[in-house]
């Protein structure tokens, strides 16, 4: 019953120290601080702004009607 | 259960995880003790131990399923970290595009200024022109006609006065400057005017002076005090010329003697 008991607490102990790693484990992943539903706004925002700005320079690009001068 | 779910959305995939996980903690350590309580006693309730263990496994189903969803979050977020590097590189692209934007709008701003100010001066030249004929003409007038002094027959009312006259002064440029606030006549003077040592009859009465003290033109008047000043080493001719062109009787020239 003792042995038995011990037995217990050990194994009680290593689960508590897997669960333990599980955790930290978790901590560390990345992207998984938002729900995915917001990570996905994020994302779609994100690939807004990249767009809007690709756009904006090649607005101002095609707009460039005299050459700039390379500084020498 | 719609509230539940609605929370469980909107929280965030590692505590949901971390959630799960705490069950799980929680709900093996039940099993284990109850497995270990089962060999020497007696189950307190029959059943309850696989009502934990179905617990357990839809728990663990949950959390492989979190795990999934975790896994894929993590993919997210690197095309995110991905998509954030091409913003930041596209926002410093801006940024000297702006920079250059700014630097030509300084450049071009110089330009127009200058330009402005070069055609604010072709047009002031142009509304000032006066033909070098006129100049030429004026000059040669003061040069030669009783510019320097007075003929030397000269009496009080004589109209041959050396060039220019108080008035004529104040009816230039230099009189207008001391009366700029009250001044709105043109300082030239057409040059048969000057000649004649008179005014036109048409401008004659808006000059300020006539009405204000002398003294404030920023000619000193035409007084014999002003002769005084001269050193007291000149000839008798001139004493006299000063003498006949001052009409102050308290010139000082003649107490040079």
């Amino acid at each position: 019953m003792d042995k038995d008991s011990q037995d217990v607490h050990q194994e009680l102990a290593k689960l508590k120290a897997k669960i333990q790693e599980a955790r930290e484990q978790i901590s560390n992943m990345p992207g998984i601080e938002s729900s995915p539903a917001e990570q996905q706004q994020q994302l779609a925002t994100l690939r807004e702004q990249v767009r809007t700005k690709n756009q904006l320079l090649q607005k101002y690009k095609s707009l460039c009607m005299f050459d700039v001068p390379k500084a020498s | 259960a719609e509230t539940t779910m609605a929370t469980a959305a909107e929280k965030s995939t590692k505590e949901r995880l971390l959630c799960v996980l705490e069950d799980l903690e929680v709900l093996s350590r039940e099993l284990i003790e109850m497995l270990a309580l089962s060999r020497s006693q007696k189950l307190p309730q029959p059943g309850e131990d696989t009502q934990i263990l179905e617990l357990l496994v839809q728990r663990d189903r949950e959390f492989q399923e979190l795990m999934e969803v975790a896994q894929q979050q993590g993919k997210v977020h690197q095309e995110m970290q991905l998509l954030e590097k091409e913003v930041e590189k596209r926002d410093n692209d801006i940024q000297q595009l702006q920079k250059q934007l700014k630097e030509a709008e300084h450049i071009l701003a110089t330009a127009v200024y200058q330009a402005k100010e070069k055609l604010k001066s072709i047009d002031k030249a142009r509304k000032g022109s006066i033909s070098s004929e006129e100049i030429i003409k004026y000059a040669h007038r003061i040069s030669a006609s009783n510019a320097v002094c007075a003929p030397l027959n000269w009496l009080p009312g004589d109209p041959r006065r050396p060039y220019p006259t108080d008035l004529e002064m104040r009816s230039g440029m230099l009189g207008h400057m001391a009366n700029l606030p009250t001044n709105g006549v043109n300082g030239h003077l057409p040059g048969d005017a000057l000649a004649a040592g008179r005014l036109p009859d048409v401008l004659t009465p808006h000059y300020p002076w006539q009405s204000s003290d002398v003294s404030v033109g920023m000619l000193p008047p035409h007084h014999g005090n002003d002769f005084g000043l001269e050193p007291p080493g000149h000839n008798k001719e001139n004493e006299d010329d000063v003498e006949a062109m001052s009409t102050d009787s308290s010139s000082s020239s003649s107490d040079s003697d």
